[in-house]
């Protein structure tokens, strides 16, 4: 592996690279400035810090990685990557951010009565509806909020069920350094909205995004979001949703880019009656690293939760999952249910896991499981005694193994988009050749 | 008639019944742990210079640790190590046989129902097995019996005391070959300190003759008690263990930090089976024993084979991972758990398999259960390492909840670094389902029997593990412990 970040150089060159941003918006400067003081204080977790306990982000993050102040690439050059992606299918409004900035010239923002999407960089002035403040105890969301050069700002008001859904673009072009992306999505009581995030581009980049999102009584979000970046890329995604009562909702991510990627996912059901789920398919190879880090808190009576974590590692990828149900004092009837499975390809592929459960309450029904293991040998005997070849037995089962993941998603267009990518995912991998048979 | 009879025995169900204190004439070196009160113990001991070389060096070690405050679930005030008393022995030397043990310790051992006299056998049970027993009463053994029907069977079973004296080249082999000095801050503690256990040696190809049992019993105030056990099992040998242990009702909290090391070599078998019942405090959470044991099985052989069952009841607190290390290919792991905690108890605890050889085996089944206030939580690690083909894990973690202000947490590990292994785990947490409840209720069973009927039934699969000995007292057990924690 390489060598790690030089931290006291890298601390400097990204306390330097705050002077970009004072004018992005000028009001959220205060904050900015405060975040990374406090960020400074942390310093980026180690192996020892629990939930990164199999990452080492002193080592990924290999470089310094100064922050973009403008994109490396002019706008209408990344034009083309927008032709032909996964998300594309979708008939819905476009925001594109082209190395963490927002490129007016390649996104399609449609009109929709009660609800109001702007770009954080073109607001002159606080948006009291949304709350940009990042987590004092998470060192990344700190560095996102710091560096953040821009953001859609969502505001879907009460009642209004919105027909267009929203397609977030983060166009990744400037190697060797890093940019930051901060959303808010607001659905207010009874409201309805559906949100795409796609991750495009690459090279040796580090892509910081945080998303933030209330859901209100009564309310529902639906998330997709795909990671299709090429194999240098980092990435560090965090979805941080407050759930209120009797609310939805519904995120699923499909992975399959990024040299490293951090996903950290964590929802308060701060309501009751909340009801949650959220899905995962990672699809890694090479010395790709993707690791997940999953935080449900049940704070109050009557939440559900599913969490469906599912992670295919060929050649020498690593897999790490960290889930954790919370159910607080007093939250009842809580029904919460975790599911995290490896399935290890590559001889030298490995897999993490730590599905955790924390329960302060006697009036729960919480599980979770978690395996790991290899393709189940007599399914594949069972396939091959059809005459079905090797390699085509071998990506039906891995398909089977993740397609559950999809089955959520409203959109056909999008389910089937998404399942037909990881099937490509498999057909690649046996071109590579990099396909191990078992040793016996 | 009978209702006095019920009515005496619910009252005697609400005390724990082995919480009195025996008035025995005791040697103490003086509170406070520096490289002279180990130079103390040591020679107490009349131990070789590398044993007290050995514990020097473990003290230099723990000097330099940290006390796991942080990762494991329990709070509790700072110990102040100094405070205490690492060596407490009853007065009375060289001891022939066991009419020369004091009275008062054999009263002891009476009250507590553990049959020092080879004569006795198990209150109640006509014709039950013989069981050999190594009493250690505060810091030291004061009676082992069977002994010498165990030698005739080349079954060597002492105080650790006597092994390092008679058996120098089979410790120094093996003591600290599982459990290092340096392993962690309990263990390097008891290292430098320890002052009895036990030692189990089983020659090639021999199945011990009856079970082996170890009574632990702290008495003195302010005193630690640091036991060291060492069981090794040469090709083939077979040998089942079993522990228990008690401590009179104290105000102040007593230290318990004991070091279990387990050798299984080539198509060897260990069962170890604990019965765990310290003092657990009173209800508001005063006194009892903070329990911080290490206890790790090396199944150094081909076909070896581990099992650990434990049924943990007592303490304050619990810290405790009896773990297997699966280095001989076809090695087979085992965990079987009860945990249960009430009132103000705080149990931190679970096992570790560690799959290092080819084909390699475990199977872990939790089961915890929490009322009260008390918080208690399952924590484990599965490891599948590169070469381990073939290894094979299988874990079932489930909790039970009685009453809302208790806490059940499960922080399972899993990490595998090869294809060609399986690792499953899943876990649940409930409470007490109400049809079951209203279900014995409608037939007039008592709630609290009722509840402690249910709970049986949700460890049964763990009970049935433990050796007769400990089925029929631990059931007993479990519904002593559970007192109060319904209505």
């Amino acid at each position: 592996m390489s060598k790690p970040i030089n931290m006291l150089a890298a601390e400097q060159a990204w306390r330097e690279a705050l002077a970009d941003f004072q004018a992005d918006p000028a009001w959220l400067q205060p904050q900015r400035a405060a975040a990374f003081a406090r960020f400074a204080e942390l310093g980026l977790p180690t192996p020892r810090t629990e939930n990164w306990r199999w990452s080492d982000i002193h080592r990924h993050l290999n470089a310094l990685y100064t922050p973009l102040a403008e994109p490396q690439t002019a706008a209408e050059a990344a034009r083309a990557l927008l032709d032909d992606h996964l998300l594309k299918v979708a008939d819905a409004a476009t925001m594109v951010f082209v190395d963490g900035r927002f490129a007016p010239e390649l996104s399609r923002l449609m009109e929709e009565e009660g609800v109001e999407v702007v770009a954080l960089s073109e607001t002159p002035l606080p948006i009291d509806w949304a709350d940009l403040a990042a987590d004092e105890h998470d060192a990344m969301d700190l560095l996102n909020l710091a560096h953040a050069g821009d953001g859609a700002l969502i505001r879907v008001r009460t009642g209004v069920r919105a027909g267009i859904p929203l397609l977030l673009v983060n166009i990744l072009t400037g190697a060797g350094h890093s940019t930051a992306l901060r959303h808010f999505i607001r659905v207010e009581e009874g409201a309805s909205f559906t949100l795409y995030e796609a991750q495009l581009g690459g090279g040796d980049h580090v892509a910081n995004v945080a998303t933030k999102a209330i859901v209100h009584d009564h309310a529902s979000l639906r998330r997709v979001q795909v990671n299709e970046t090429d194999e240098q890329a980092i990435r560090l995604a965090a979805l941080r949703a407050e759930v209120l009562g009797h609310a939805t909702l519904h995120d699923t991510t499909l992975l399959t880019g990024g040299r490293y990627h951090r996903q950290h996912t964590e929802v308060h059901l701060n309501g009751e009656h909340a009801d949650i789920t959220t899905n995962c398919a990672y699809l890694i190879r090479g010395r790709q690293h993707a690791d997940t880090r999953l935080l449900i808190n049940h704070a109050k009576a009557h939440g559900a939760s599913r969490e469906t974590f599912k992670c295919v590692m060929d050649e020498h990828a690593r897999g790490v999952f960290q889930g954790l149900i919370n159910v607080a004092p007093g939250a009842s009837a809580t029904d919460g249910q975790m599911a995290a499975h490896g399935l290890l390809l590559g001889e030298a592929a490995e897999f993490d896991s730590k599905p955790e459960l924390t329960i302060y309450h006697d009036d729960v029904a919480c599980a979770h499981g978690s395996t790991v293991g290899a393709l189940d040998e007599e399914q594949m005997f069972y396939l091959r005694v059809r005459g079905i070849s090797e390699r085509r037995a071998r990506a039906l089962l891995v398909a089977a193994f993740v397609g559950e993941v999809f089955d959520g998603i409203e959109e056909e267009a999008v389910r089937e988009a998404l399942a037909a990518h990881a099937e490509r995912w498999l057909a690649e991998g046996a071109e590579r050749g990099g396909k191990p048979e078992a040793a016996a | 008639m009978a209702d006095q009879d019920t009515i005496r025995q619910v009252e005697e169900l609400k005390k724990y019944k082995y919480g009195f204190e025996t008035q025995v004439e005791t040697e103490k070196a003086p509170k406070g742990l520096n490289e002279d009160i180990i130079r103390f113990i040591s020679r107490k001991k009349g131990e070789p210079e590398w044993m007290l070389q050995w514990r020097l060096k473990a003290y230099e070690l723990w000097l330099k640790m940290e006390e796991p405050r942080h990762w494991p679930n329990i709070t509790y005030e700072p110990i102040d190590y100094q405070d205490l008393h690492y060596y407490a022995a009853p007065k009375k030397k060289s001891i022939k046989s066991l009419d020369e043990v004091d009275p008062e310790i054999l009263k002891t051992y009476e009250k507590l129902g553990i049959p020092l006299r080879e004569q006795e056998v198990l209150a109640g049970v006509e014709g039950a097995p013989k069981v050999a027993v190594d009493a250690v009463f505060d810091s030291v053994s004061v009676a082992t019996t069977f002994r010498e029907e165990l030698e005739k069977a080349g079954v060597i079973f002492c105080p650790i005391s006597e092994a390092i004296q008679n058996h120098p080249d089979l410790v120094q082999k093996y003591l600290g070959s599982v459990v290092p000095q340096g392993d962690n801050f309990f263990a390097a503690l008891n290292s430098a300190v320890f002052t009895d256990g036990s030692f189990v040696y089983v020659p090639k190809g021999v199945r011990c003759p009856m079970e082996l049992s170890t009574y632990f019993r702290i008495n003195e105030k302010k005193t630690g008690q640091f036991e060291r056990t060492l069981i090794i099992v040469d090709e083939g040998g077979y040998v089942s263990y079993l522990e228990g242990c008690t401590a009179p009702m104290r105000d102040e909290h007593q230290l318990h930090a004991a070091v279990v090391e387990l050798i299984a070599l080539d198509d060897a078998e260990i069962k170890y089976s604990t019965v765990q019942n310290w003092y657990p405090g009173d209800e508001e959470g005063r006194g009892g024993v903070y329990n911080f044991v290490t206890k790790r099985a090396d199944c150094r052989g081909r076909n070896s084979r581990v099992s650990w069952t434990q049924v943990e009841t007592g303490s304050a607190i619990t810290w405790k991972y009896p773990s297997c290390i699966l280095r001989g290919d076809n090695s087979v792991g085992e965990f079987y758990s009860i945990a249960i905690s009430n009132n103000a108890q705080q149990v931190d605890s679970g096992t570790k398999m560690v799959h290092l050889g080819r084909n390699t085996k475990s199977r872990i089944i939790s089961k915890g259960i929490s009322a009260g206030r008390s918080q208690n939580t399952y924590r484990g690690l599965v490891s599948v390492h590169r070469k381990a083909h073939g290894a094979r894990n299988f874990t079932q973690c489930d909790s039970l909840l009685i009453g809302e202000r208790c806490g059940a947490h499960t922080v399972p590990y899993i990490q595998a670094k090869t294809p060609h292994a399986k690792v499953e785990h899943e876990a649940t947490t409930s409470k007490i389902a109400e049809d079951q409840l209203f279900y014995l209720r409608t037939r007039g069973i008592p709630e609290e029997e009722a509840v402690a009927l249910i709970v049986n039934g949700f460890v049964r699969e763990v009970i049935q593990k433990l050796p007769m000995e400990f089925m029929a007292e631990t059931q007993k057990l479990i519904g002593i412990s559970l007192e109060g924690s319904v209505g």
